[in-house]
């Protein structure tokens, strides 16, 4: 009893240091030399005996040692070292890797560092130089092209526009988050994306993925854990991948603190804009007028017209609006760091600016960091550590897709005849210029009269204790907060296109996450050839939002935006939700000779958001990794290194919150094109039926995953390749099945779907060249997945995954690979003919599947070059295959803007044959404004996505000023980011997608254009 | 290996400890799971807070798409851009119908529901009777557009995901049965609580309800005067009590905020669309009867880029003419388009030119001429006019014959397109020429066409009733009441 006390006592580390010894304590921490980092699991054993002891997960260690003992550390991968007890009895160890060996250690789940050869399943790491190498503002996009498996799609070039990070091509879940989990420094943090997501398909704001608040120079290394059997231990929230990313920490050179500081300063192009015409004027049928969209008017030859935009007679002639709007885009990214370690103590503090000035006047995203690191050991047994975050993001974002305060939408229909720089944008009475009515704005319009602002400020903290009682046994508790709020406003002036009373809406969002961590550890090498290691633990999550939403409808006085000003208003929105999750695991890790090892793991968990019955589920899993050239001894042949490795878990996810119960809302009837009413009506309240059925026997969705892999090294680790294959089952899937409304709802939340996808993921790394002064070194990254929806629902073949509410629109197909593109197409005999009406149009079908989304394959090249102190490294990524509907190249042939309307002219006979007589059609027509209006299919307008892209290039040179004693090196470089694209895809960037991060990916129509950036960074270490 | 033993016993307590705990830690964490109750939506709501959203959505639903469409088939509108110049070329794809249909079901008919439902099981019979009336009003205005529906098994939510589609000579009998039951229950009017200003339409007046009810009757009777030619005569001699005055309107008026606007409103003003112009057609032919209806029926030209600045001028209906920066045509104006404007369910004056058809078919025309001119005298009192001097035109003046009946209620129905389509459905008139441009080789739609959702989501049952067919020749289908 007394010693269930203790050890509860222990567990919520109040315990003092441990018991008396005879013999002399030394403690220490153990770190890595190459990134300062702790190591954890470093034997050490004092010299001729058996007795010893390991470093804890934080890479510290006691023992107690005669006073005279060497102390032998030893980890595999790491040169051991033999060293005398000093006599402050404190013995830190900085331990140099073994490059004869390849024992390199990674951050795995629950920030366990491991032996890569432990593992028995794929996982990949990048330092944080690497992640770096080109500035980005966005972690995400930083990733792109260095892991394989992984997926980056930045849907546009805005400042602050969110990316969707997905591994192993996102598709367990159907319809649910199908993103990786972030966690930073063993914190599980949010990457919600409020207002780009499922729900705004049609008019997004290019608001950030929340992990995007992280700075990225404050990073140490990212690792990417793939499968299941990587991340069985994060519970439901794993189940997507796991990027884990680890901040730096303390370190001296010397004795003496480092100081870093890093300055990048670029310019931003648009990488690529359309093709447009600059032959014809605005109009329809040849004649010139203004008020419509259309480009169907006379050819520019010089002309007298009236202008309504000038309210003069003007002489026509081809402007440039494109380039007369867009302006060249600047970021700028400093950051300033502080660190030291020493015995007892290590702290690492950062501020870190960034700013995004957008190639669209008037738009902005700056983030500013403050970043606190710090460790301690109390005694020889008990350490902490905290780590801080304050961030701060703010900016004006874009507005993106069918918003008529998306600026490209009026900027790339716009006639070549409207000279924007001298009609301006605003009447003396206030009323609004424009070339064209309705709702797409003057893009001046939007950038000076409308914006949408958000401000948000995160606090990321992390406290951490362990205490190490005995050699073998140490207790750790990670207590992690992330809490933000967004405060956000939107405003539209008076006379703003589709608010022409104005419109003003404060829009704020909380969000809050604790997460709560204990592990036990017990690490004992049995004898000479097993090894034990166990761990157990329990965790605690609950995630809170809340938002309220205020939207003035009619302002008062223009150009306030102000609530005061408003004179009517909606009424006001509010939204809560709260979702805990508890979960107990554990893990055992068996190794023989550290050459075959076994891992076995068990995770139960409950949740809040599933009904009473089942919201107690249980995962297992499975994964052993067999270093075979240890084995057999052929580690001084060709191949100095050989593993093989095989894993299977089962994860579970559970549902969003309140989907079990049904409920009433507070009615909103809108018909798709306007507002709608929102009740209460007057003074009259009203509710509806809420139009998605909820579930109360909802289960858990579930995955089985199976990969196995292989790891070699060739000639003396010049040569190294892992390759990996892996085939997953997904079933149970909670989903809000669209049902007909004619049940009078239009979903039912069910247990629905089942989707399989299988693949195979590679990396390669050569070092081709390498000399005592030059060194050449090559990553390949190689990817292929292929998924298939096996079953939807009984009567349902078909679930929408996102899109415009009609055409097009993304689903998950039955018999398809995850996303198909469905929209209308032509219409065709048997003999795949398509059908043309009597007046020479071709007749159109809706609902026709025009592509899957999914890549056949993706993979990237990084080179670097070292040549004494100068540095080139590039990166080239590709996507080859999967389908885009680029929407548009559609409405630029609409509009008649684009280069491909200079043949509105030329007589032309539509390919197909007559609907009735089945006769090849002759009817000669002219592909003018009816044409388009008619004859336009988004069939015309889906296209193989397969690009190459040269990401990213950085070329620096690094000098070393060891006389001096202020300055120890200075690294200067210039950078580029998105240099060149090579695409079939007329007019956009195919990597643009309109739909936002959700799992409608594979549309692009108006997106902002993703821009190239040149710049110079210098980084100087104190 | 006696120190092997040892730490394992010590592990083992280790480990039987760290379970305790846990199982300590989740049994008090058990309870925290218990938070799944939705903070931000009720579980149940009373049915006074139903009506208002079925009512208003009803009105919203109609005046929107149920006016867009349908007005441009009988070229009230013309549309200039965008899906109005779609609608003026016939070219209505199954997607655009998709918004109406679900709100229909999902909105007003589910709401309608549940408070027969919970009417029901309480015994408030007012809330059942008003409930099932504006039920058989919905179903009615579907049934008209689409034929066959799902009708008997629809809105059981869950209880069936894929509900089969009923014949329309299935539905209307049910729909008059539907209709005397409504009534028969607000007569009975039994249970403890009634509409009051909840009901949007009557403000609680059960006896409007009543003529409602019977108004309606007389409609779709009326509706089937190419298939049972008797049937609305039939009914007006049992001397229901009807609308028969502006006051007994059924209507759903619309506030003075944006968020209570009315939906041509919102379409034309608010969301600064401005596609709907509306169509030459109705503006010439009452510009030929100097009809002082016009400018409240139509805004003038706002802008001067193609100097037409204050006319009153439509486009021709399916006229590609983009008119964005509305330099060309006219808007829909103030009668019905105003921010509280209301959309009209059913009116007195519609009353009466049903009164007319049907004596002017059973041969009494005295009593069909008295009909014929009340009707014209209601439509502009109710718009604040005076009906003398144009009602004395040669042209206006009761002629005996049924063009001139439905010339006139067609012009009187842009209150309300989607009957006005039916009325031209059965009677071809007023005379229309199609759209020159058009996708349905000249055929002005006879209904809508299935909405992709169905053929997505219920493609089974559409199957094995109606049939799936291209939308263009869905369009030209005809509906149970619409023979040749």
């Amino acid at each position: 009893m007394k010693q269930i006390l203790t050890l509860l006592l222990f567990t919520f580390c109040i315990a003092s240091s441990g018991i008396a010894q005879p013999r002399t304590a030394v403690t220490g921490v153990v770190t890595g030399k190459e990134d300062g980092l702790p190591l954890p699991g470093v034997s050490i054993i004092i010299k001729g005996t058996t007795t010893g002891t390991t470093t804890d997960a934080e890479g510290r260690y006691s023992l107690n040692a005669p006073a005279n003992a060497i102390l032998q550390f030893s980890f595999i991968g790491y040169l051991t070292q033999e060293l005398k007890i000093p006599d402050s009895h404190v013995l830190n160890v900085v331990m140099a890797t073994d490059t004869r060996q390849l024992g390199e250690v990674v951050v795995t789940a629950l920030g366990i560092r491991r032996e890569r050869r432990a593992l028995g399943y794929s996982v990949t790491e990048v330092k944080g130089d690497v992640v770096n190498e080109v500035p980005n503002q966005n972690i995400a996009n930083s990733l792109n092209g260095k892991v394989s498996g992984l997926q980056v799609i930045a849907s546009s070039g805005a400042p602050g526009e969110a990316s969707r990070v997905v591994v192993r091509g996102g598709n367990k879940s159907l319809t649910g988050n199908n993103e990786a989990l972030w966690v930073v420094d063993g914190v599980p943090i949010s990457n919600d994306n409020d207002g780009n997501g499922a729900n705004n398909e049609v008019e997004g704001v290019a608001t950030p993925n929340r992990a995007a608040d992280i700075n990225p120079d404050d990073i140490a290394s990212v690792t990417v854990l793939k499968g299941s059997a990587a991340s069985v231990l994060y519970g439901n929230r794993g189940s997507n991948g796991v990027i884990l990313i680890t901040t730096k920490s303390g370190r001296s050179v010397d004795g003496k603190a480092v100081v870093t500081f890093t300055t990048s300063n670029g310019f931003d192009k648009p990488l690529r804009l359309p093709s447009f015409q600059s032959v014809y004027a605005q109009g329809l049928n040849g004649v010139y007028s203004e008020g419509g969209s259309r480009s169907y008017g006379p050819r520019i030859t010089g002309q007298t017209v009236f202008s309504a935009g000038a309210n003069a007679n003007v002489t026509l002639q081809a402007f440039n609006p494109r380039k007369d709007f867009l302006r060249t885009g600047f970021n700028t990214d400093n950051n300033l760091s502080f660190s030291q370690g020493t015995d007892k103590s290590t702290y690492f503090l950062s501020v870190g600016y960034n700013r995004q000035n957008s190639i669209v006047p008037n738009q902005q995203y700056s983030k500013a960091s403050l970043r606190f690191n710090g460790t301690n050991q109390i005694s020889s047994k008990i350490g902490i550590g905290f780590n801080l975050a304050y961030i701060r993001s703010w900016g004006d974002v874009a507005s993106g897709g069918q918003s008529g305060s998306n600026p490209f939408f009026a900027l790339f229909n716009m006639p070549v005849s409207w000279n924007l720089n001298n009609y301006g944008y605003v009447r003396p009475d206030g009323r609004q210029i424009n070339f064209r009515g309705g709702a797409f704005d003057n893009p001046l319009w939007t950038v000076h009269k409308t914006f949408f602002g958000t401000e948000a400020d995160r606090i990321l903290g992390g406290v951490n204790f362990s205490y190490k009682p005995l050699s073998w046994l140490d207790f750790s508790y990670k207590l992690g907060n992330d809490y933000y709020m967004d405060i956000r406003k939107q405003f539209r002036d008076i006379n703003t296109g589709s608010f022409p009373q104005g419109s003003l809406i404060n829009d704020n969002i909380y969000r809050q996450q604790i997460n709560s961590t204990l592990l036990v550890n017990v690490n004992h090498q049995l004898n000479t050839d097993f090894g034990l290691e166990f761990t157990a633990g329990q965790d605690y999550n609950q995630r809170r939002v809340k938002q309220t939403t205020q939207t003035g409808t009619a302002l008062t006085l223009p150009g306030i935006a102000n609530m005061n000003n408003v004179q009517a208003f909606n009424p006001d929105f509010e939204f809560q939700s709260k979702r805990r999750l508890i979960g107990i695991f554990g893990d055992l890790k068996l190794n023989y000779k550290s050459y075959l090892f076994l891992n076995l793991t068990g995770r139960n968990e409950w949740s809040s958001t599933l009904p009473q019955s089942n919201r107690s589920y249980f995962y297992p899993g499975i994964n052993a990794s067999f270093v075979f050239s240890d084995a057999f001894g052929l580690t001084e042949g060709f191949m100095n290194f050989g593993k093989i490795r095989a894993g299977f878990a089962k994860t579970a996810r559970d549902a969003n919150p309140y989907l079990v119960f049904n409920t009433f809302v507070a009615a909103a009837p809108a018909d798709g094109f306007t507002n709608g009413i929102s009740f209460p009506f007057g003074a009259i309240p009203g509710f509806t039926f809420n139009p998605t059925i909820n579930n109360a026997n909802l289960k858990p969705e579930n995955t089985k995953e199976v990969e196995f892999g292989a790891e070699f090294r060739f000639w003396d680790n010049r040569i190294g390749l892992d390759a990996t294959y892996f085939h997953n089952v997904n079933a149970n899937g909670i989903v809000p099945v669209d049902i007909s409304p004619a049940s009078g709802a239009t979903n039912a939340v069910l247990n629905a779907g089942k989707t399989r996808a299988n693949g195979i993921e590679v990396g390669l790394n050569i070092t081709p060249v390498k000399t005592t002064d030059f060194r050449w070194d090559a990553n390949i990254t190689f990817s292929r997945i292929r998924s298939k929806v096996l079953e939807t629902f009984p009567g349902v073949e078909q679930i929408y995954l996102g899109g415009f509410g009609g055409n097009p629109a993304i689903f998950a197909v039955k018999g398809e690979r995850y996303g198909t593109i469905i929209s209308s197409g032509y219409a065709r005999d048997e003999k795949g003919n398509i059908l043309v009406d009597d007046t020479g149009i071709p007749v159109p079908v809706d609902g026709i599947k025009l592509g899957h989304v999914e890549p056949d394959w993706t993979g990237g090249i990084r080179n670097s070059f070292n040549y004494k102190g100068v540095g080139l490294d590039f990166l080239i990524d590709t996507r080859q295959g999967g389908f885009l509907f680029n929407g548009t190249t559609e409405l630029l042939e609409f509009y008649g803007v684009s280069k491909h309307t200079l043949n509105r002219e030329q007589d032309y006979i539509f390919p197909g044959v007559n609907e009735t007589t089945g006769a090849p059609n002759t009817v000669v027509v002219k592909r003018d404004a009816n044409w388009y209006s008619n004859a336009q299919v988004d069939e015309a307008y889906v296209y193989k996505n397969s690009w190459v892209k040269l990401r990213e290039a950085n070329l620096n040179y690094t000098y070393t000023l060891k006389a001096n004693k202020y300055v120890r090196a200075i690294t200067l470089g210039v950078y580029g980011r998105n240099l060149f694209l090579w695409t079939k895809v007329p007019d956009v960037d195919p990597e643009s997608s309109s739909f936002g991060t959700n799992n409608g990916q594979g549309a692009t129509r108006m997106a902002f254009p993703t821009t190239r950036s040149f710049g110079l960074n210098l980084k100087a270490s104190f | 290996m006696k120190k092997f033993i040892k730490i394992s016993n010590k592990r083992a307590k280790t480990y039987l400890l760290t379970m305790t705990m846990v199982l300590a830690l989740l049994a008090s964490c058990k309870k925290n799971l218990d938070i799944n109750a939705d903070p931000n939506n009720p579980t149940d709501v009373p049915v006074s807070a139903l009506l208002p959203t079925a009512e208003v959505g009803l009105g919203f639903f109609l005046g929107g798409d149920g006016s867009r469409i349908p007005g441009s088939f009988v070229q009230y509108y013309a549309g200039h851009r965008g899906q109005p110049l779609l609608y003026g070329q016939y070219n209505v794809n199954p997607s655009q119908t998709d918004n109406f249909w679900s709100n229909m079901y999902t909105v007003t008919l589910s709401d309608l529901k549940s408070i027969i439902d919970k009417s029901n099981a309480d015994g408030n019979q007012a809330y059942a009777g008003v409930a099932q009336i504006l039920t058989a009003f919905t179903f009615s205005v579907l049934t008209d557009m689409y034929g066959d529906i799902p009708f008997s098994q629809a809105l059981q939510n869950s209880g069936n995901i894929s509900p089969a589609y009923d014949k329309q000579q299935d539905i209307y009998p049910a729909l008059l049965a539907l209709i005397d039951q409504g009534i028969a229950n607000i007569q009975a009017n039994g249970g403890t609580i009634r509409p009051g200003s909840d009901d949007v339409i009557y403000k609680g007046d059960l006896t409007k309800w009543v003529k409602f009810g019977n108004s309606l009757k007389l409609r779709l009777n009326n509706h089937l005067s190419k298939v049972q030619p008797g049937a609305a005569a039939a009914f007006l001699a049992t001397n229901p009590d009807l609308i028969s005055s502006n006051s007994e309107t059924a209507q759903v008026v619309f506030g003075t905020t944006p968020a209570t606007a009315n939906p041509i409103y919102q379409f034309d003003v608010l969301s600064g669309r401005s596609d709907m112009a509306v169509s030459n057609t109705i503006v010439d032919r009452m510009k030929a009867l100097s009809d002082p209806r016009i400018p409240v029926y139509f805004n003038p030209v706002v802008n001067n880029g193609a100097g037409l600045q204050g006319q009153i001028l439509g486009n021709v209906p399916g006229g590609d003419n983009d008119d964005s920066g509305q330099n060309l045509f006219s808007r829909e104006g103030s009668a019905y388009a105003s921010i509280n404007s209301p959309v009209v369910l059913m009116s007195a004056a519609e009353v009466q030119y049903i009164i007319a058809e049907v004596q002017f078919r059973a041969g009494n025309s005295a009593a069909a001429s008295t009909a014929y001119n009340a009707a014209i005298d209601l439509d502009f009192s109710s718009l604040g006019l005076s009906s003398a001097a144009y009602k004395a035109q040669p042209a206006v003046a009761f002629n005996n014959t049924l063009q001139q009946i439905m010339e006139q209620k067609w012009i009187t129905m842009y209150q309300a397109p989607w009957e006005a389509w039916v009325d031209w459905r059965r009677t071809g008139f007023p005379v229309l020429v199609p759209a020159a441009t058009n996708r349905t080789g000249g055929i002005i739609p006879r209904k809508l066409a299935y909405p992709q959702l169905e053929v997505n989501l219920n493609a089974a049952s559409l199957q094995a009733g109606p049939g799936i067919v291209p939308y263009l020749d869905d369009l030209k289908r005809r509906v149970f009441w619409d023979t040749p």
